[in-house]
């Protein structure tokens, strides 16, 4: 169903609406949750939750792209699920992202950090537009939807040793780019 | 800034971006270039060979290199059709003339060859039937038996040489008129 439909339905309150939407997307919220969580009950909960705050979300809203606001919901509530997690027994992808991203970081040395969020957002936006479309995905797949290196590669068709490899020269790149924009800490 | 505000900004980029990589699909990895060229350089071989074989040995359609009429004989056809009789068959005069019949034998099929090389030249020969049996019966007893090139039951043609003519024998109950076949429209 296209996704004119879709939201057509929600804003009729149709009950076939979360139904169409998890029809549609389903798999790839579960793969963003999972990914996350890396628990399949916590990651039905987490789409649940995500669905009902669409369905409440829309009407007014009339997203577009529906995919990206689906899950965006998803992927915020499944980090806050997860920090907010008491027991973790391993680092999940989320922990291991943000690891991999401290040496995008271009210095540690300045007073504070007052940079607004979405400005960064801006600047890594720019950033996204300069790679080539393999790197955007392995870059965003990586970050946004904290996918596995295996997964990774079978997307991109490369070898996870070459995906690895991409990934740490457009993380440097990265870092310059933020540089280049004043980014500090 | 620490990597955790790296990682909420991150989240926050463009919803084309995010919208963009929502569905990929596993890529089949790049095989060898000199691996495609080699596949393509056989198949493109294989080609070729089958095309070769194919032109050399394959026999043309009997229409391609059967002998037509250049016009239905109506005349010649209502002629014999009015002679028929049960248990003959007749050929017109312009078949009797294309397969040079000898004029004597009044175009009823009668003996064998006069002991000449076979005439291998393929005549495209209607048949029709006069008494009024049907179609099937006509093919089931007299066309199917022959064992030759047809499209009866189609444009009730049949594709035979001159000494197949000679050997036709005529269901008891028919009455059978051949004349030269005038090639189809659009064939």
């Amino acid at each position: 169903m296209e996704d004119e439909k879709i939201i057509e339905l929600f804003f009729d309150r149709s009950e076939y609406a979360i139904a169409e939407l998890s029809n549609k997307y389903g798999a790839v919220c579960r793969t963003v949750a999972m990914n996350v969580l890396n628990d399949p009950r916590d990651a039905e909960e987490c789409i649940n939750d995500a669905y009902l705050g669409v369905w409440n979300a829309i009407p007014p809203q009339r997203p577009d792209p529906l995919p990206a606001f689906v899950l965006r919901i998803v992927r915020n509530i499944a980090i806050n699920r997860y920090k907010h997690n008491s027991v973790r027994k391993r680092k999940g992808n989320y922990d291991l992202c943000v690891e991999e991203l401290e040496n995008c970081i271009p210095s540690r040395e300045t007073v504070e950090d007052a940079l607004d969020v979405s400005v960064l957002s801006g600047y890594i936006d720019e950033f996204l537009d300069s790679l080539e479309p393999v790197n955007r995905m392995i870059f965003v797949r990586r970050f946004w939807y904290m996918d596995a290196y295996e997964d990774i590669a079978k997307a991109s068709g490369l070898k996870e040793g070459a995906v690895r490899t991409r990934l740490s020269r457009i993380k440097t790149e990265l870092k310059k780019a933020l540089r280049k924009r004043g980014v500090t800490i | 800034m620490n990597a955790e505000n790296l990682m909420h900004a991150i989240g926050g980029i463009s919803d084309r971006y995010v919208a963009e990589f929502a569905e990929v699909r596993p890529v089949t990895p790049k095989r060898c270039r000199r691996h495609r060229l080699g596949a393509l350089a056989a198949c493109v071989c294989l080609a070729l060979t089958a095309i070769v074989w194919v032109v050399y040995n394959a026999a043309p359609f009997p229409s391609d290199r059967a002998i037509w009429a250049e016009s239905a004989d109506a005349a010649g056809l209502a002629a014999c059709m009015e002679r028929s009789e049960k248990g003959v068959v007749l050929l017109t005069e312009s078949l009797q003339d294309a397969v040079s019949w000898p004029s004597s034998n009044a175009g009823q099929l009668v003996g064998t060859g006069t002991g000449t090389a076979p005439d291998e030249r393929l005549f495209a020969v209607l048949v029709t039937e006069t008494t009024g049996a049907s179609e099937e019966v006509v093919y089931e007893t007299f066309v199917k038996p022959l064992g030759v090139e047809e499209d009866y039951l189609g444009a009730g043609i049949i594709f035979v040489t001159k000494e197949q003519l000679r050997e036709l024998v005529c269901p008891e109950g028919l009455a059978l008129v051949l004349s030269l076949a005038a090639r189809p429209a659009g064939d």
